[in-house]
């Protein structure tokens, strides 16, 4: 991956780390702030309980003490609620402090001597009345003591939620002090990851519209290419060729009219002169052939092969009975592809094969095709590898070539062999054959031995 | 002997002066008026015009008068061939001359667009002057002799 897009990438991904950090920190703290709210109330609770418990006590004795003074039992009802009031308050504390056993625990033991207490008490209140007055004293003295041992646990239990409570308040404190400092880092951070991110987004844009606009000049200029390129093919097909046409015109009415007056060498000079102007005529006429096709302005359509193999051959049917030669063609697709631009394919490869035979012998050529997959060329270039294309090769038995110049032939204006050894071309052919397969998104290369043949094979694309 | 008048429209003197020469190679004696460019070939056609025979005081085209055929070149100065051509065949009385091609652009986008313009026929300027004997020869035949004029 590039490094700009690298940081940027880090960067967005910190943020949302950064993000994430702060809604769980903020869900954490909310959480905990009801816990504790939670955790105050009870404990509260549990004191208002206690306090009430007290009471509860302290008003069982002043009953007691108002029944002993006037022996009125209408103090005692009063008494028997407040001791039975009790009961459904020890139920509500146990429940309060059920999560935390040590507090459950003193106030079990506080529920249990409350208990003994109550039920000494009003056993004791049905027979107080009738005791003797030392009686009366001993009893209350020893409900004193078991009294103040119950008020002792009351108190302890308070001590404890008191001492919960604050414990709880500290933990708070501590908390709430360190809370902001996170905030405070994870802001910081987050800040400067934004800022870095910013930095780096902008410098990327910055470069960004600087290659579009680069990429827009190279545009306008290729642009401006094309045009020109578009004007030299009009001028090759039309300018150029108008004082070529003169030239022979001019010298096949030389030949004619003074046909007595010229000699020998003359003529020998002006049929050079009309034969060069031919071949120059054949050298434009392809050049402007291979600007079409770079230009490319055809529409893709269905293309029967063997149809267009048909029509080559009855185009070339004069050379190919001047040569003796046989073609031989295999059953061909229906392909989607460009058809005058395949026509010429055609044509350039099988003028090739027939025109380059070996003097004294038949020429054969074959037309093979199979389909392949894209591993078999360019070097397993991955842009053709996971492809399938239609391989159509053409073989022929003529002069052939020396494998080291197959790279070459394809080049414009290269030709292997010397005009003077009879081989006529315009060094264009296999650069438009080439041109051909690459507007077809494909590949062609050739094999060939000297003195015994030539292999052509084009690979075109089966997506396109 | 039929004796026609012919327009050739031609830039180039060279192939004025060969086509010339093949009209007087074959034999033929026909006169020819040569023009140099699109605004010429207009000018000839509008010095056509006679008085109306209707109204004397209106100048019309009369058919006797026209030329049996002309050759258009498309690439001329001033104005091209294909204007000419355009203007020809839209007017409702010039439309009637037959008009030849004869150029060296054998593309077949242009020739199909002289044919939608209305041109009669399109000639690709041969490279050999027996090629040029031949076809003046068979032009001047079909228009002269073959073809019924409307």
């Amino acid at each position: 991956m590039r490094r700009p897009q690298l940081i940027i990438n880090i960067a967005f991904g910190a943020s949302l780390c950064i993000l994430l950090g702060f809604a769980l920190l903020c869900y954490e703290r909310f959480n905990s702030f009801l816990h504790y709210s939670d955790t105050v109330d009870k404990s509260y609770h549990v004191l208002g309980q206690l306090d009430h418990l007290d009471g509860v006590l302290k008003n069982g004795e002043m009953e007691e003490r108002g029944y002993l003074l006037t022996h009125d039992t209408s103090y005692l009802n009063g008494f028997k609620y407040g001791a039975l009031n009790a009961r459904p308050t020890l139920d509500s504390l146990c429940k309060l402090v059920k999560e935390s056993p040590d507090r459950q625990t003193s106030i079990q033991i506080m529920n249990d001597s409350l208990g003994a207490l109550f039920d000494n008490w009003k056993k004791d209140i049905g027979r107080i009345a009738s005791l003797n007055p030392a009686g009366q004293v001993a009893l209350m003295k020893s409900r004193q003591k078991q009294m103040d041992n119950v008020r002792g646990q009351i108190k302890n239990v308070e001590n404890e939620e008191t001492t919960f409570l604050e414990a709880q308040a500290n933990g708070k404190t501590v908390y709430k002090r360190a809370t902001p400092s996170y905030f405070l880092v994870l802001i910081l951070v987050a800040g400067f990851i934004t800022v870095l991110s910013f930095l780096q987004i902008s410098r990327e844009l910055k470069v960004r519209a600087k290659v579009q606009q680069m990429l827009e000049i190279k545009l306008q200029e290729l642009n401006t290419y094309s045009l020109e390129l578009e004007q030299i093919t009009f001028a090759a097909s039309h300018d150029f060729q108008e004082p070529l046409r003169k030239i022979s015109t001019f010298s096949n009415r030389l030949l004619m009219k003074y046909s007595e007056e010229l000699d020998q060498d003359a003529r020998m000079m002006v049929e050079r002169i009309d034969h060069s102007a031919a071949r120059m005529r054949s050298l434009l006429g392809d050049l402007v052939n291979f600007s079409n096709l770079v230009r490319n302005s055809e529409q893709i359509q269905k293309v029967n092969l063997n149809a267009v193999v048909t029509d080559v051959l009855a185009e070339l049917e004069g050379k190919i009975r001047e040569r003796n030669a046989i073609i031989h063609s295999a059953d061909l697709p229906t392909i989607r592809g460009y058809k005058s631009q395949l026509h010429l394919l055609f044509k350039m490869l099988l003028d090739n094969a027939v025109k380059f035979g070996r003097e004294g012998v038949p020429s054969i050529v074959r037309i093979d095709y199979i389909m392949v997959s894209g591993d078999e060329i360019a070097n397993g270039d991955p842009t053709f590898r996971d492809r399938k294309y239609h391989r159509i090769s053409v073989e022929d038995n003529g002069i052939g070539f020396s494998d080291e110049f197959a790279e070459k032939m394809f080049k414009i204006f290269q030709t292997l062999n010397n005009q003077s050894e009879g081989y006529t071309g315009t060094g264009l052919g296999l650069a438009i054959c080439q041109r051909v397969v690459v507007n077809h998104q494909g590949y062609i290369r050739a094999s060939g031995v000297p003195a015994k043949s030539a292999t052509f094979y084009c690979y075109l694309a089966t997506t396109l | 002997m039929v004796k026609a008048s012919i327009l050739i429209a031609e830039d180039d003197a060279d192939d004025r002066f060969l086509l010339q020469t093949a009209f007087t190679e074959n034999g033929y004696t026909d006169a020819i008026e040569f023009v140099e460019n699109g605004v010429e070939v207009m000018n000839f056609l509008h010095n056509l015009m006679v008085s109306s025979p209707e109204d004397p005081d209106q100048l019309a085209y009369v058919r006797p008068h026209f030329p049996s055929f002309i050759l258009l070149d498309l690439n001329m100065p001033k104005k091209n061939g294909r204007e000419v051509l355009k203007e020809i065949k839209e007017h409702p009385e010039l439309k009637k001359i037959p008009v030849i091609i004869f150029t060296t652009t054998k593309s077949e986008i242009e020739i199909n667009r002289c044919y939608e313009l209305g041109a009669n026929s399109y000639i690709v300027k041969p490279s050999s002057f027996d090629l040029l004997l031949k076809i003046i020869q068979q032009i001047r035949n079909y228009w002269l002799m073959t073809s019924a004029i409307p």
